[in-house]
């Protein structure tokens, strides 16, 4: 199993991803809605995967894939946004992001970003 | 289109003359005219225009003009080519000032230069173009704009 | 790589190694061959050698018979023989057993055993003769005295004269047989040399005709597929190149891109070159940085396809007019791998304006649908007959204040007479929008109005300084046509349905006329009171109600503006402030209706119909002061003769007074005007009037 630790700040789309996933192959370890919660949970149980909303109170994307990077440039963080601004999501995979996946999403989309996401991750 | 932009189109014109010999230039009270009968003398540089607006700026001038512009200039070779070469030159100072003043929002073309009648200058016959006449010497030249706001 | 360029060349590396191989051999051959040859040369010289020493042997025997009597002579005899008895000895076996000998420069020379059959029965033989033969000659060396050494003299000499030439003989065979050896050596050197250069010649020609033919296949096939990519760059119709990590476009790109960028030679061009001059800075900069992301390899490419900022991109491509296209492209970037890692993107570039301009133009659609509901119920409460009069009243002073703009003028003073002239019209247009409650034309013209007064207040008033002023100008003009579309629209739509609400308006009360003094008179600051009869008890055709809306408008504005005067005027007139107008519509016969408009101002002004006529230019004064009063009065009715050009304050709104003559005209109707200076003006129409099916009603 692969530990997925969600982070956005909507708990509707918290619950989403995390009903989308919990029947695959991923386990999720914590949600998490802004990028300083986000940060203590890498720490406490070391995911694989994280989901990264963008736009957040507190810490925003950014900064927090920046330091989730410092910490564990292992982890695969897939950037989950509106398309509202092009450049913010660039900015996100220049930073140590593999992936981005525009909001709104469905369930089969939000599927295939994470496969693919996480293609030649050995547990 | 507010009156800022049409000044700096005008500036550019202005500033050209006004380092030519007699430096007295005048702009005449600008008016409107329909593009279905385009203000046009016997030759005429164009730019193009885009970006926040778009469309066409032209200056255009008596032969004359720009001959007396030309021996202002210390060039007394008066040939077509010389006269089409000033005319491109005013474009240019057009294009620049508004490449200056503008920045990157608007894209400016390179000049074309015509010589003659007004059906070689093509815009939106639906649309007026804005013509600022312009004074040097005993003769008029004009700057004709006609821009649209890209957001309609 | 190796193992590839092993692959790929295996055939050829081989031959060419066996080549190699072929050459060193026959090269070690040689070497090997020629110091065999050597060994035999020498060979031959020591058993050469042999055959002179043995003849030396007998020499030195009789050499030393002669030397008896003299013991130094002797003993250099003796000490030769020895010499020459060792050196032959040693030789022999060395050609019997194969030894080191010392050779004829005194240095050791190796002797190989002989092998050869003649050579070993030469040696064989010799050893026979001389084994008895050394036994004497070395009796001969011992420390003997003269008779003995007499004695063994004479066994050796006698044994040597015996066997000297038989051994001279086999000396002289292995001398030949040993040079028969060596040349039969050197001859098989030369067949190996040249069975090895022909082995190699042969090798090489089938490396030169096998790999050539296949270079020459491979050629063809790398031709044939440079063919197809040409082919396929030049008929598809999508902008196709590559993109290295540097961001270089590569040689080979689809054809239709040039023509799409209006670009040559565009291989070996930056993006930044391509894109620099076709869209923003901020769109080009943002996709080098999405085309970097391509480039690493723990991105996928499919999770980023989102960030593409040139999926679809406004660009704008000068022609050779100068002019900027307007075009919509969308870019697609797909990876490039080779062994493995991303070499290239491959770029992808499709037109898509038409597309978007079909969005576009949808959205459009909406928009203007939904601006015109918003005019629409901005001018909805207006009345409809009195809105279309003000459009028109709009375009007229409009164009106006555009033609006294367009007036060459330089001077200050030139230039402040415009912008009092143009005050004029705005503030009119102002007014009357006021009136009517129009709040945008009210809005834009109130604008128009501040911007006089700004440049009225400046010191020196230039040309440039009028530019907010044509700004606005432009403004009100666009927002008339948009009103004037709509009205025309709304017409359009009330003359298919007469019976619509707006129209109906009309139909009953005709109370727009009320609305219209009134708003008529505001603005001239005049006070006027309209009385109507007869119009509501006739019911008319629409041909009919549509002529007598028109005279009676046409007819109240030249009432309100020209004739009546202003209340001060009036009361110094003794007439009382307020103007009055009566519109009266009745039938004078059965057949005949009579409608007049009449008002109680000043009566017709001969002197300003004259002064306009001269300005129309259409008549010359010779030609009016032949004219009388009534001739004069006519002129209202001449074309051209608008008193919306006589008088600019009062720009004229109605369809114009010739319109009306003609309408009246064609409906065999007549038209009077009747004027008393200082008592008012009326004008009469009787038109033939025929009995409707509408008179039932």
């Amino acid at each position: 199993m692969l530990r997925l630790l969600i982070v956005d700040d909507s708990n509707i789309i918290r619950r989403r991803i995390e009903r989308t996933c919990s029947a695959s192959k991923f386990e999720v370890v914590g949600l998490a809605s802004n990028g300083l919660e986000a940060l203590s949970m890498v720490s406490r149980k070391d995911p694989h995967v994280v989901t990264m909303d963008l736009t957040m109170p507190k810490m925003d994307g950014i900064e927090c894939v920046e330091k989730i990077m410092k910490r564990n440039s292992a982890i695969r963080i897939l950037v989950v946004s509106a398309l509202s601004d092009i450049e913010t999501g660039i900015l996100a995979l220049e930073k140590g992001a593999r992936g981005f996946l525009c909001k709104p999403f469905d369930d089969d989309q939000l599927k295939r970003a994470l496969n693919e996401l996480v293609e030649g991750l050995d547990v | 289109m507010s009156e800022e932009t049409l000044k700096v189109f005008i500036d550019g014109v202005v500033n050209y003359f006004r380092h030519t010999s007699d430096k007295d230039v005048k702009v005449g009270s600008p008016y409107l005219v329909e593009n279905t009968h385009p203000t046009v003398f016997d030759y005429t540089g164009i730019i193009g225009v885009s970006g926040p607006y778009k469309g066409t700026v032209y200056f255009t001038a008596p032969k004359i003009l720009l001959k007396h512009l030309l021996l202002s200039l210390g060039e007394h070779e008066t040939s077509n080519e010389n006269i089409l070469d000033i005319v491109g030159e005013v474009a240019n100072t057009i294009s620049g000032n508004a490449r200056s003043e503008f920045g990157q929002e608007f894209m400016i073309s390179v000049p074309v230069m015509i010589e003659g009648p007004p059906t070689s200058i093509q815009m939106p016959q639906e649309l007026r173009s804005y013509v600022i006449p312009i004074y040097w010497k005993a003769y008029s030249a004009a700057v004709v704009i006609c821009l649209e706001s890209s957001s309609s | 790589m190796l193992h590839t360029l092993l692959g790929k060349y295996r055939n050829i590396v081989i031959s060419i190694a066996l080549f190699l191989l072929l050459d060193a051999s026959v090269l070690l051959l040689n070497f090997y061959i020629s110091f065999e040859i050597a060994d035999d040369a020498s060979g031959v010289n020591l058993s050469g050698r042999q055959r002179m020493l043995s003849q030396r042997m007998v020499k030195s025997l009789f050499d030393i018979e002669y030397s008896m009597e003299n013991p130094i002579e002797l003993e250099r005899a003796l000490k030769e023989l020895n010499l020459t008895v060792n050196l032959f000895d040693t030789t022999l076996s060395a050609f019997d057993q194969g030894a080191t000998v010392t050779g004829a420069d005194g240095e050791p020379v190796k002797i190989q055993q002989v092998t050869s059959e003649k050579a070993r029965v030469a040696v064989d033989n010799a050893k026979v003769i001389w084994k008895p033969y050394k036994v004497l000659l070395e009796d001969v060396q011992s420390d003997v005295d003269l008779f003995e050494l007499g004695e063994r003299m004479s066994a050796a000499i006698s044994y040597a004269s015996m066997n000297n030439l038989t051994l001279l003989k086999l000396m002289n065979d292995l001398t030949i047989e040993l040079e028969k050896v060596a040349s039969s050596k050197a001859t098989r050197l030369r067949i190996i040399q040249t069975v090895g250069i022909t082995l190699a010649l042969v090798n090489f020609f089938i490396i030169m005709f096998h790999f050539l033919r296949q270079l020459k296949e491979s050629d063809q096939k790398v031709e044939s597929a440079r063919k197809e990519t040409i082919e396929i760059l030049e008929t598809v119709n999508e902008g196709l190149f590559l993109l290295d990590n540097n961001y270089v476009i590569s040689s080979q790109y689809s054809s239709v891109l040039e023509e799409m960028f209006a670009r040559k030679k565009i291989g070996g061009m930056t993006l930044e070159e391509l894109l620099g001059e076709i869209v923003t800075n901020k769109d080009l900069e943002t996709s080098k940085r999405f085309i970097a992301l391509l480039f690493r390899e723990d991105i996928k490419s499919n999770l980023i396809s989102d960030l593409n900022p040139l999926r679809k991109i406004e660009v704008n491509i000068a022609d050779s007019q100068g002019r900027f296209i307007n075009k919509f492209f969308s870019f697609t970037f797909e990876r490039v791998y080779e062994d493995n890692a991303i070499k290239d993107v491959l770029v992808t570039v499709n037109d898509i304006t038409e597309r978007v301009i079909l969005e576009r133009e949808l959205a459009l659609t909406k928009e203007q649908s939904e601006r015109q509901i918003e005019v629409l119920t901005s001018i909805l409460h207006a009345n409809p007959e009195l809105l279309q009069i003000y459009v028109k009243d709009v375009f007229n002073s409009l164009s106006e204040v555009n033609a006294i703009l367009r007036e060459p003028s330089k001077s200050d003073v030139a230039l402040r007479r415009k912008l009092n002239d143009i005050h004029v019209f705005i503030h009119r247009i102002k007014g009357e929008a006021a009136s009517l409650s129009l709040d945008s034309f009210e809005e834009i013209a109130h604008e128009f109005e501040q911007n006089i007064h700004e440049i009225r207040d400046k010191k020196e008033i230039g040309g440039d300084d009028f530019l907010p002023l044509v700004v606005r100008l432009e403004k009100l003009v666009k927002h008339a046509e948009s009103v004037r579309t709509l009205t025309e629209k709304l017409a359009s739509f009330a003359s298919a349905a007469p019976s619509s609400s707006i129209r109906s308006i009309n139909d009953g009360s005709w109370n727009h006329l009320d609305d219209l003094v009134q708003t008529v008179s505001e603005r001239q600051e005049k006070k006027v009171s309209l009385v109507k009869s007869g119009l509501s008890e006739i019911d008319l055709s629409e041909e009919l109600r549509s002529l007598i809306n028109d005279i009676a408008i046409q007819g109240i504005r030249n009432s309100v503006v020209h004739g009546i005067e202003s209340p001060d005027e009036r009361l110094e007139l003794n007439k009382g402030d307020a103007g009055r107008i009566d519109i009266r519509l009745a039938r004078s016969s059965s057949s005949v209706l009579e409608f007049s408009i009449k008002d109680d101002g000043y009566g017709i002004d001969s002197d300003r119909i004259r002064a306009a006529a001269i300005k129309s230019g259409n008549w010359t004064e010779e030609q009016l002061d032949g004219f009388d009063q009534k001739r004069l009065v006519s002129l209202i009715f001449e074309p051209g003769f608008s008193t919306a050009k006589e008088h600019t304050r009062d720009a004229g709104g109605g369809v114009g007074m010739d319109v009306i003559k003609k309408r009246v005209n064609a409906l065999r109707g007549k038209i009077r005007v009747q004027s008393r200076r200082g008592i008012g003006t009326k004008i009469s129409v009787s038109i033939p009037f025929v009995e409707s099916a509408e008179k039932a009603a």
